[in-house]
């Protein structure tokens, strides 16, 4: 079902290399859409990224200056490098899970972003 | 009483999430992949790569358009022993290194390394790579070539065909953020410090360029690991309200809040740079 679901959103997007789903709390890659099999290292790599990103102290330091109460998630981290970007959407639902995905310089971030978190309010729901 | 409950719904989490997942057809999809080059220094660029991302021992396979295959055994990002050459003998120059480990550098193997790979990549236009399990224990002696060194030897880079922006044509792209930022800072690779308009905002940036930047580096290791390739971060709350945006090139950097609504123009922008 997740697959599917990830499969599905990749579908609509021709410019998303791959799409995983993971556990950040825990650095897990639960579940991967892709064409080409994506080497372990960068799916972990990815994944403690994100865990680094989105948790820890460089959210911490992002709250503080963004002047924001603890109570408050970063939930979006967008990483751009010259021939990629790089996405880590997290749950609104379960803070522990999150999309990762990789994509081309095309991606119509407009569109994107809107259907990632779509996605992954389905994932979550019961 | 709290803990057991809490223990119990993460349980449930879990267990539930699982059996989501395996709700799923199971396909693993093609083991391996394809590269495509449209020249040798390309592939060349691609063979150096996929050592530098193998940190377990595995046996990488690579498979040319005359189905021809190479196959070295690669650990702990080094690469320690060539283990097959075609045996029609296209590929003579590679017997020599045959199943000997690498012990440590040695810049004639290297060499002629490079010059069994400048023969095996010469007219390919695919080459398959697919990294499989390495049936035999690695001695702590093989210590190998590491993607750097072979890179050196053979007078590529590492990193093959990556554009990288020349710093000058950022400028432009660093002026918009400029000027779509509630804030900014930025320090430039002499040290020099510019902000908007004092603020406490702007305050609050300054901070946190004191204590973010140790962190986003080791961070960026898992997506960017070239620590000379421009990046740009951008970490956005639940609230779509403010956004940090974080540009580094070289040693210079542009810390600014931006709205977050302006990160489809933060993204095409990034990648418009001619």
């Amino acid at each position: 079902m997740i697959l599917e679901r990830l499969d599905a959103l990749r579908g609509d997007f021709s410019e998303c290399e791959f799409l995983a789903f993971a556990d950040i709390s825990s650095r897990t890659v639960l579940c991967v859409s892709t064409d080409e099999k994506i080497p372990q290292e960068i799916l972990d790599g990815y994944c403690a990224t994100a865990t680094a990103l989105l948790g820890g102290d460089v959210a911490a330091a992002c709250l503080q200056a963004l002047a924001l109460p603890d109570e408050n998630h970063l939930s979006l981290a967008t990483i751009l490098s010259p021939e990629q970007s790089v996405f880590f959407l997290r749950s609104a639902h379960e803070l522990n899970e999150a999309i990762l995905c990789r994509c081309t310089a095309g991606i119509d971030v407009e569109s994107f972003i809107p259907a990632l978190r779509a996605g992954l309010t389905d994932i979550a729901a019961p | 009483m709290q803990i057991g409950i809490s223990v119990m719904s993460e349980e449930n989490r879990l267990k539930y999430k699982l059996e989501k997942l395996a709700a799923g057809p199971g396909e693993t999809g093609p083991i391996g992949r394809a590269l495509i080059s449209a020249d040798g220094a390309g592939f060349i660029g691609a063979v150096l790569h996929e050592i530098d991302e193998t940190i377990l021992a595995r046996l990488l396979t690579f498979t040319n358009d005359r189905q021809l295959i190479v196959k070295l055994d690669v650990s702990n990002r080094r690469l320690i022993r060539l283990s097959e050459v075609p045996k029609n003998g296209e590929l003579d120059l590679g017997s020599d290194l045959l199943d000997r480990p690498f012990i440590d550098n040695n810049r004639a193997d290297a060499t002629a390394l490079g010059e069994l790979f400048g023969v095996f990549l010469a007219d390919t236009t695919t080459l398959e790579v697919t990294s499989g399990k390495l049936d035999r224990d690695v001695a702590a002696t093989e210590i190998g070539y590491s993607a750097e060194y072979l890179a050196d030897v053979w007078g590529v880079g590492l990193y093959g065909r990556e554009v990288v922006a020349a710093p000058d044509q950022l400028d432009p792209y660093i002026g918009y953020c400029q000027e779509i930022a509630l804030a900014w800072f930025r320090q430039v690779s002499d040290g020099t410090i510019e902000t908007s308009e004092p603020s406490g905002n702007v305050t609050r940036l300054v901070a946190l360029s004191e204590t973010i930047l140790p962190f986003t580096d080791k961070a960026l290791d898992g997506v960017i690991n070239n620590a000379d390739t421009p990046r740009c971060l951008v970490l956005a709350t639940d609230s779509e309200g403010v956004a940090i945006l974080m540009l580094q090139v070289e040693t210079s950097i542009l810390l600014c809040m931006v709205p977050a609504n302006q990160l489809p123009g933060i993204v095409s922008g990034w990648h418009n740079i001619a």
